[in-house]
Formats: structure tokens, C-alpha cells, sequence
């Protein structure tokens, strides 16, 4: 039985149409993000919610305001901290990419080197810091209170 | 193994006490596509995956997800701080009250307790990120 519809560049059995090409029917598909993605700098990334401007899709594309942090050493930390998360699920993805593994761990020496920096003025951000005023882990504000990220 | 570290992932200061909004955002504390159930879904599902990959991000994101938790969690926090008798019997916000107080309880906005059935966990790879993708698609 011949279907004298089909066109001539229809796919095979197997496949289904896709915008210029065939794809294997019923499965879905991601696109991978390409190696060496563009990415904004740690400030940037902390006010726009991704590290990727390729990966910047606000929902429904509704024009946001920028969220911008202020700028104190905490805010600092959190943008470099946000920066290495994103590297991070980025790196689990593409373990070869050299150029984001060398940001990765310079984020990472300045993260550390800043939150112990942090600590040794404002007071531990992890329970092990113990530092010279004693054991100050359970000084207010936890992060949650109103005043929690005024540092 | 986890080690808790003294800060959220974005500031969160919310000068203007409001319940009502509070009663609405608590749903992606403890609703069905909040972010306990993110936490708990990518936690989960990492044990029977079978790529290196896979293990790790859903180990690092599911991680990233306990931020996001304290993060909405603060929300609500700050958005119940210093309730005055009226705005306790604030329209939407009252009913949570009578249950609560001022806890921030994993609940959906509608007054359903968390639960775990609203994520599923099957030990098949494409079954788990396809609903992933559902549930985190839906708010992200």
C-alpha cells in the first residue's frame, strides 16, 4: 500500500518531522548547552538568577526589573557562591570544558578566601569556624531574621 | 552528608508585614511543586541513576533546592514578622493562623499538609526526569 502523500523529504518510518530535520519519534528532546557558554560576571549573575545569558528565560518572558543585591562583603560572597553553583551543575555537564574549570576553581579559592575573610569580622558562616572571639555560632541574626544579611 | 553554611543563597528583607501574601507563597514551601518536594524528588531519585552525570546533578541540584527552601521559608518568616490582631484575621491568611500561628509549616497554599505524593520516584531513568521536568517546569 503506497501513501501518494508522502513528501519528498518526509522522514523515515521511525521518525517524525522537526524544523529542518527528522528526529526518532516519541522521544523528547533537551538541546545540550553548547562548550565555552557565555557568561555574565558573578554580580550579574547573582541579579539575573543564571550564570547563563543563554539560559536567561524569565517566565512567560515577562520583563523583570533587575534584582540587584547591595553592596556588602555578604552580597559579595553570595554572587561568587551563586557563580559556583552554576559552574558547578555546568561542570557535571560538560567535565571537559577547561576554560569554565579554571573560572571554577578561582571562584572557589576567592569564595574561600573571602568567607574567611568574612568570618573573621562578622562571626562564623559555618559551625566548624572557630574564631577568636570564641564560639560565637549561635550569635544573631540567623539568615532567616529581618536583619540576618545586613553585613 | 551535608554541612549547613550561615547565609542564604540571595538576600531576603522584606520591610512590609503581609499575611495574605504569605498564606499564597508558602504553597512553593510545602505545595506540590514546591521546593521541599524539589528537594526531596532529586535527593531520591540520584540513588538508582545510572550515569555519573545524573548522580551529580541531581545530588548538586537537589542540594541547591535546601537554599531555595530556606530562601521561601525566610519569606514567609519575614512576611508574618510582627502581626498586629488584624492582620492575624487578614482573609486567607486567618485560616492558616488558627492551625499554626506564625510557624512556617510545609503546606500547600490550599491547607494541604506536604506530601510525598505529589512527586514520584520510580527508579527509571526516563519515567524520573520526565517528571522533573513536569514538576520543576511548572514553577521553577
Amino acid at each position: 500500500m503506497e501513501n501518494t502523500n508522502v513528501h519528498p523529504h518526509a522522514c523515515g518510518v521511525m521518525e517524525g518531522s522537526m524544523p529542518g530535520t527528522c528526529a526518532n519519534l516519541a522521544f523528547p528532546y533537551i538541546p545540550m548547552q553548547n562548550k565555552n557558554a557565555q557568561r555574565y560576571d558573578a554580580a550579574d549573575a547573582l541579579a539575573a538568577g543564571t550564570l547563563f545569558p543563554g539560559l536567561n528565560l524569565p517566565f512567560f518572558k515577562a520583563v523583570k526589573s533587575r534584582m540587584n543585591t547591595d553592596n556588602t562583603p555578604l552580597c559579595e560572597l553570595m554572587a561568587l557562591g551563586f557563580a559556583i553553583n552554576e559552574l558547578g551543575l555546568y561542570l557535571d555537564t560538560h567535565p571537559d570544558d577547561s576554560e569554565a574549570l579554571t573560572l571554577y576553581t578561582k571562584y572557589v579559592q576567592l569564595f574561600q578566601e573571602g568567607r574567611s575573610r568574612y568570618e573573621s569580622m562578622y562571626g562564623p558562616l559555618q559551625q566548624t569556624a572557630v574564631t577568636e572571639a570564641g564560639y560565637t555560632w549561635l550569635n544573631d541574626p540567623w539568615p532567616w531574621e529581618y536583619d540576618g544579611g545586613k553585613k | 552528608m551535608f554541612v549547613y553554611e550561615k547565609r542564604l543563597q540571595y538576600p531576603v528583607k522584606i520591610k512590609n508585614t503581609n499575611p495574605k501574601l504569605a498564606s499564597l507563597i508558602i504553597s512553593q514551601y510545602g505545595g506540590p511543586d514546591g521546593e521541599l518536594g524539589a528537594s526531596l524528588r532529586y535527593l531520591s531519585q540520584r540513588f538508582s541513576m545510572p550515569y555519573p552525570e545524573l548522580k551529580g546533578l541531581l545530588t548538586d541540584i537537589g542540594t541547591e533546592e535546601l537554599g531555595h527552601l530556606e530562601m521561601i521559608g525566610t519569606i514567609v518568616h519575614q512576611l508574618t514578622r510582627n502581626l498586629t490582631d488584624e492582620q492575624i484575621k487578614t482573609a486567607g491568611f486567618d485560616a492558616y493562623f488558627v492551625d499554626r500561628t506564625a510557624g512556617v509549616y510545609p503546606t500547600a497554599a490550599s491547607g494541604f499538609p506536604y506530601s510525598a505524593a505529589s512527586m514520584a520516584c520510580k527508579g527509571d531513568l526516563i519515567a524520573d526526569l520526565t517528571e522533573d521536568l513536569a514538576a520543576d517546569g511548572a514553577m521553577a
